[in-house]
């Protein structure tokens, strides 16, 4: 569930509202802050550059249970500062945190209310599509492929820890892991060999 | 990108037109529920028509301003030539009583002579240099009260937060446009006016 503040909530109820992407990129030679929404919005402690459709964001789909595992965005091939973090050192960007905010607007064209954290993530690959038109036409976008925060966690069931406080979140009152920590800590000789070969 | 000023030439355009571009979304649900999304704030649009017969001298000037745009990369600095100055009384450049924030539509402006007016359809242009002001129109009259303080009511809201003091001009306000389009004209062949023909789309930008 995603909660907006007072401002958020009234830009929502009201009959002119839009919505746009914050998009944070930790790039190893600096971060970069860039938005989907045509005027830069402070926000965050930083200033989003506004790139309005030079930069597109995948499909996002979220539910109960997680989040989007994979994300795409497309920055515009013509802006140099992309192409000179993206093309260059693979370090600079392979695995470095990504962070999508969605950033409510209200009737006046503004920002509204806070922006709320969707999705978080980590650079994953580069690569430059381009396509070719008619007339001496062309367009190209570097797609900029993103993997979720947790993925390695999340795969691997038993790399989850089962936690007795774990379990009291989930089912209050359910005291069925509260020896857990005390048996991984404190492992208790049950029989020994010698013990065994007693007559 | 380079800005081109405005020529005299193009004030001199056999028709213009202004308008603006909204740049929303209207959702409506089967059960009648409505809304609208907002996508980004509106530009000013802009269209020229020069003569179709123009001497070949001002039709050069014509291309010269038109060529310098290379489309869509050059910025042009364009005013309204038709509304130079306020239908008002208030003239000259006047600054902001006040911190003006960004989304407001209202604000006051200071430095105005007693009983100067400003009437809707009025240009302003608050601030000064392109993607650091920006181009708004009255739409309340308005008058200045004894200390030389006039309201004002405009759109579109304001992209920008200015500064108690940023300079606000009253004539020949200026906006930024990019080209829409080619570049063409016709030529006439003896004829006395042998080119003209030239038109021109425009979009206000800010970046």
């Amino acid at each position: 569930m995603i909660y907006f503040d007072a401002a958020g909530n009234a830009a929502l109820l009201s009959g002119a509202r839009g919505a746009c992407w914050l998009v944070d990129l930790e790039f190893g030679t600096g971060p970069m802050y860039l938005t989907t929404y045509s005027v830069p919005i402070p926000a965050n402690g930083h200033t989003y550059t506004a790139l309005g459709n030079l930069i597109g964001v995948g499909a996002l789909t979220e539910s109960q249970d997680a989040s989007a595992e994979r994300l795409s965005l497309s920055l515009s091939i013509v802006n140099p500062a992309m192409i000179a973090a993206t093309l260059g050192n693979v370090g600079n960007y392979r695995s470095r945190p990504v962070r999508l905010w969605v950033q409510l607007i209200d009737g006046n064209y503004q920002p509204a209310g806070e922006p709320r954290l969707r999705w978080t993530g980590y650079m994953d690959r580069v690569a430059i599509t381009r396509g070719t038109g008619t007339g001496g036409n062309s367009s190209g976008s570097i797609e900029l492929q993103c993997s979720r925060a947790g993925m390695a966690r999340a795969r691997k069931a038993p790399s989850l820890r089962l936690t007795h406080e774990q379990q009291q979140q989930r089912f209050p009152g359910d005291t069925g892991l509260r020896y857990v920590r005390g048996l991984i800590e404190k492992p208790a000789l049950w029989l020994s060999k010698a013990f065994q070969r007693q007559d | 990108m380079a800005i081109i000023t405005m020529s005299a030439v193009l004030a001199r355009a056999a028709d213009w037109s202004v308008g603006q571009l909204t740049h929303s979304i209207t959702e409506q649900s089967e059960a009648g529920a409505q809304a609208e999304r907002v996508v980004g704030p509106p530009q000013w649009t802009a269209s020229i028509r020069s003569a179709q017969s123009m001497t070949l001298i001002e039709a050069g000037e014509w291309q010269s301003v038109l060529l310098r745009l290379r489309g869509g990369v050059n910025v042009l600095e364009l005013y309204d030539p038709v509304r130079l100055r306020a239908t008002g009384t208030l003239r000259g450049t006047v600054s902001l009583a006040n911190t003006a924030a960004a989304g407001s539509v209202t604000t006051s402006l200071s430095g105005v002579p007693v009983g100067r007016t400003l009437l809707p359809g009025d240009w302003l242009q608050v601030g000064s240099g392109f993607g650091s002001s920006q181009l708004v129109s009255i739409v309340s009259p308005t008058v200045a009260d004894g200390s030389g303080v006039m309201p004002i009511t405009f759109e579109p809201p304001l992209r920008l937060t200015f500064s108690s003091g940023t300079l606000v001009t009253t004539e020949r306000c200026l906006g930024y446009y990019r080209m829409q389009g080619n570049v063409q004209s016709s030529y006439r062949a003896g004829r006395l006016y042998k080119q003209g023909g030239f038109a021109a789309d425009f979009v206000e930008t800010w970046r």
